[in-house]
């Protein structure tokens, strides 16, 4: 059983409060990923996971017994989980083979059986034959993948990874990416993945966590981010929301309702418990908008500038909108999602 | 000025043969025992930023500042009775020297692993913490190695200093326990400058080569020994 459970966990810095009443759930052999821009608290919250630091207020809970609280803190050592750190923390003074082994050494597991399951791991991230070498010798995409074998070779139940592609090209990335994936069908090891690469935790996670300001915003499967953020901070942060004012005229109880943009009278998406009407704001991505056939019909705006994207451009419209004569375009809307805590009460 | 007083000094004089054992064995003892002592002291130091320890790290640079005959004499007030429990003095042996430049040399010796500890990523040691190991593995295994090139350089200038050391030694020598520095002494005063010169530099000759030895050694780190970077 490797669920982890963090309940209203709390941290500051002096006066800094790195992580502010911060509550995750991951179930057993869940993929959740961390997702948030840098310095919002990611590696803080790993380090409260593995116990390096002792947290404020709130629990943590590893499997069934709690691991961190204001009363009791199991030293890192005990707590059984694997990590795979930003900097890799590789160990210069010994060779690949030394490093993957210390994990089992340290467990007491003894030589047949020790090297055959190092052997295994550095098979596993296809560096047989690397184990002599010194990680100074190594190339940043093969140290992270000792890294990542290191982590591996005891079979933690759950693992922490602290943006472990951050470092790498973006070629090396993709392939790194379908290596965790794989591991993670494999083994059905539970685990938490920090980064700050939406492409990234979108492609890996089963859900994902957004994090800003030491808060965590929203929980939620990729899809449902990007259909339905929760609040505005989310939906500009997922796939390039765009946010807009809306008035809800009439809400219809199935998840969608009227909304008018502008005077651009349209149907959007809602959440399903949705009643108020009013003002609200609305989040658009690329994909909900379509340049009308005749420009005096849609939503009629001025385009201001078209930058070539490879592909297809991105038009960028001022507001107020304006149609005076000139390069006026008519769009229409075709979705949209009314963030549910934009309503006024 | 020739070879002979250089041979009269090595293997004649008893008390110049006895000096080079003494000091050369109080020095380098120091040397390692204060190494020792400097690399967990260093990591509760730097990395688990006890307080105690920085207050008691403040207090050893206390002995490395004073006068060396301050703390002589005060190490002889301290040794002139028997120790409690064990009913022996350590005044009038070579015990007290030692005692003496462990004190002194402490800080010397610190100060080259504590700039090591900053130097070192803490996520090594928190990698194997995460492994597992706990905290005596882990300065063993982890720590060790990484802040032993630190350690070495301390001991190094800990040896060169306590080679040649005179001023705690002159008060607290006693005959068996001459050092270096007080015999090269006493043949100055007794007017044997010729011999005090030959022994003047074979000391020199000793310590510079052991500085040209640090030259071959790889991977010590930087801005610790003055005559290298
Ligand atoms: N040990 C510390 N002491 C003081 N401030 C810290 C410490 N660790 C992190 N912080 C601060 O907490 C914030 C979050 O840091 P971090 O968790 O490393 O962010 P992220 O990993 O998301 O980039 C940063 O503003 C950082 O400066
Ligand atoms: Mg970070």
């Amino acid at each position: 059983m490797a669920r982890l459970s963090i309940d209203r966990v709390s941290k500051s810095f002096g006066d800094f409060r790195a992580l502010d009443d911060v509550s995750l759930e991951v179930r057993d052999g869940e993929f959740v990923a961390v997702l948030g821009a840098s310095g919002c608290g990611k590696t803080t919250l790993l380090r409260q996971i593995a116990g390096f630091d002792k947290l404020d207020a709130g629990r943590i809970f590893i499997g069934d017994s709690i691991v961190s609280s204001q009363t009791r803190h199991l030293p890192p050592e005990r707590r059984r989980i694997g990590i795979v750190f930003q900097s890799y923390a590789l160990w210069p003074h010994m060779t690949v083979a030394e490093n993957v082994a210390y994990g089992l050494t340290v467990a007491g597991i003894k030589d047949p059986a020790r090297s055959r399951r190092v052997d295994a791991a550095l098979n596993l991230v296809e560096l047989h034959g690397f184990g002599e070498r010194r990680p100074a010798m190594l190339s940043g995409g093969q140290r992270q993948r000792v890294a990542l074998a290191r982590c591996l070779v005891t079979e933690p139940s759950l693992v922490l990874l602290d943006e472990p592609l951050a470092n790498l090209d973006v070629h090396l990335r993709a392939s790194m990416e379908q290596e965790f994936a794989d591991f993670h069908a494999r083994t059905g090891t539970t685990m938490v993945y920090v980064t700050h690469d939406q492409a990234e935790a979108m492609a890996l996670a089963d859900r994902i966590a957004v994090m800003s300001k030491g808060r965590i915003l929203q929980v939620a499967t990729p899809s449902q981010l990007y259909r339905e953020p929760a609040d505005a901070v989310v939906a500009a942060f997922i796939g390039e929301g765009m946010i807009v004012p809306a008035e809800v005229r009439a809400v219809k109880g199935d998840g969608t309702c009227w909304a008018s943009l502008y005077g651009y009278n349209t149907r959007m998406r809602c959440d399903v418990s949705q009643t108020l009407i009013g003002k609200a704001q609305a989040c658009l991505h690329a994909g909900d908008l379509k340049i009308a056939e005749r420009p005096d019909s849609g939503l009629r705006v001025r385009v201001d500038r078209t930058v070539y994207q490879g592909g297809y451009f991105r038009l960028s419209v001022p507001e107020p909108f304006d149609t005076a004569p000139g390069g006026v375009i008519g769009i229409d809307v075709r979705g949209g999602w009314i963030i549910p805590s934009s309503t006024p009460p | 000025m020739t070879l002979d007083n250089y041979a009269f000094v090595l293997f004649d004089h008893d008390a110049a043969r006895r000096a080079f054992r003494n000091s050369f064995s109080l020095a380098a003892t120091a040397a390692v025992v204060i190494a020792l002592i400097a690399v967990p002291l260093a990591y509760f130091l730097v990395w688990r930023r006890s307080r105690v320890l920085r207050l008691i790290s403040l207090v050893t640079e206390l002995p490395y500042a004073l006068p060396g005959v301050v703390l002589a004499i005060s190490a002889i007030l301290l040794f002139l009775k028997p120790l409690p429990l064990l009913r022996v003095s350590l005044y009038n042996t070579v015990w007290i020297i030692l005692f003496c430049y462990l004190a002194r040399f402490l800080a010397l010796g610190l100060r080259p692993v504590v700039s090591g500890y900053h130097q070192l990523d803490r996520t090594l040691e928190e990698a194997s913490q995460i492994a597992g190991a706990r905290l005596l593995r882990r300065i063993r295994t982890i720590i060790l190695p990484l802040v032993a090139p630190a350690a070495a350089a301390g001991a190094l200038l800990i040896f060169l200093t306590a080679f040649n050391e005179l001023t705690v030694s002159a008060l607290l020598w006693s005959s068996g326990a001459e050092t270096l520095g007080v015999v090269l002494f006493s043949f100055q005063q007794g007017g044997d400058s010729t011999y005090a010169a030959s022994l003047a530099t074979l000391t020199v000759i000793v310590s510079i080569a052991l500085m040209l030895s640090t030259l071959l050694v790889q991977g010590l780190p930087r801005g610790v020994l003055p005559w290298r970077d």
